[in-house]
């Protein structure tokens, strides 16, 4: 079985989901709206940079708690990749508003990462919990619930249909494939380790994990690894990803899908 | 940008650079046309690490979209697929917390 792998990852552009859209989809057109919280502004110069190819388009970050400046029912596909941890209020409209732009039939694509971790064990779950107290305290209008409960119960509110869902689990901690006793990735990852092998990488799951995990959990409360006199991450305490390796605990993705009712139901009845 | 008149068009443009593949059985010679940007793409400030992170990060998620078809029992797919067999032309809105920001 061959992973339909068909990114050219050895190509500088690939390294952004949009710009890989981009670059496999070269008939379609690609809006890409970064997320900026108050934590990671986008800046302007970085953005500039980024539009290198004809069908890619970065859209200035805006205010996500207003309206989306940008058409209604336009879009054939919206995609939202690992948002970070926001208040429900936000990622309410946020949907709201991905379902507007949206086209009558168009496909929304979510993948998102738990803040809780599958197979946790003690000194893991204290540094868990250790870290929601601090992102409360930062702002207690964040949701700690899983956002992946969050999101779909969002979606099948907001009225999407023909929804998919599933759970992906990813090492949190463990250097080699063959250290991962269960999961896709015994049956994926050398395809996968291939793939990067050709472009001279390694296969580094547990790094891309934790650097998810740190971009939607940790950045929001100045934890970046250390850096710039910040609180370190908790994937820096080294007992803790010893266990986490010990017990092969993942952080869990959620890949899911759903469409935009071709037909809007009617708000008021018809006399 | 284009379409929208929020952003600047670049002057940058992309190469098509050809490239030579193995021969065929009957050792006809092929090549396919491979979209190569400039150097200039490099100018980021990204550090080497992050973009090593960033590439297999890319692999990652194609490669969990691609197993959740089987280890979820479901049929996943992305709706990018979907829009291969449709009319060119369509519009892709990514909303990307992991993209770059500084």
């Amino acid at each position: 079985v061959t992973l339909p792998i068909r990114a050219k990852l050895n190509t500088d552009n690939n390294i952004d989901w949009s710009h890989f859209l981009a670059t496999t989809y070269p008939c379609a057109s690609v809006s890409y709206l970064p997320l900026a919280t108050p934590s990671r502004p986008s800046t302007l110069s970085t953005l500039l940079t980024q539009n290198l190819q004809p069908n890619h388009t970065t859209l200035p970050p805006f205010s996500l708690s207003t309206t989306f400046p940008l058409p209604s029912s336009h879009y054939t596909a919206a995609i939202l990749r690992f948002p970070p941890a926001l208040p429900t209020s936000i990622l309410t409209h946020l949907i709201a508003e991905l379902k507007r732009v949206l086209r009558p039939g168009g496909h929304i694509e979510l993948i998102a990462l738990d803040l809780d971790l599958s197979k946790m064990g003690s000194d893991t779950r204290h540094a868990v919990r250790d870290h929601k107290i601090r992102m409360h305290n930062t702002d207690a209008s964040v949701s700690l619930k899983p956002a992946s409960d969050s999101l779909q119960r969002l979606l099948a509110h907001r009225g999407f249909e023909s929804m998919r869902a599933g759970i992906v689990v990813v090492p949190a901690a463990g250097d080699a494939v063959e250290g991962i006793e269960r999961g896709w990735l015994r049956q994926w990852g050398e395809e996968l380790e291939r793939e990067l092998s050709q472009v001279g990488e390694t296969f580094r799951p547990a790094d891309v994990g934790r650097w998810w995990y740190q971009q939607c959990y940790e950045g929001g409360v100045g934890m970046d690894g250390g850096v710039d006199g910040r609180e370190r991450s908790i994937w820096d305490n080294e007992i803790v990803r010893r266990e986490c390796a010990r017990l092969g605990t993942g952080f869990k993705v959620l890949i899911c899908h759903a469409q935009k009712p071709v037909i809007i139901k009617r708000r008021t009845a018809s006399v | 940008m284009a379409g929208y008149g929020l952003f600047p068009k670049t002057s940058v443009s992309p190469i098509n650079r050809k490239v030579t593949l193995a021969p065929t059985h009957d050792g006809a010679s092929r090549e396919k046309t491979e979209l190569v940007l400039p150097k200039a793409v490099k100018a980021r400030g990204i550090s080497e690490e992050e973009m090593k992170l960033r590439r297999n990060d890319l692999a990652l998620r194609l490669g969990a979209l691609t197993a959740s078809t089987s280890i979820c029992g479901k049929v996943l797919f992305s709706p990018a697929d979907c829009m291969m067999q449709s009319s060119p032309g369509e519009r892709i809105l990514v909303v990307d917390g992991t993209g770059e920001g500084e």
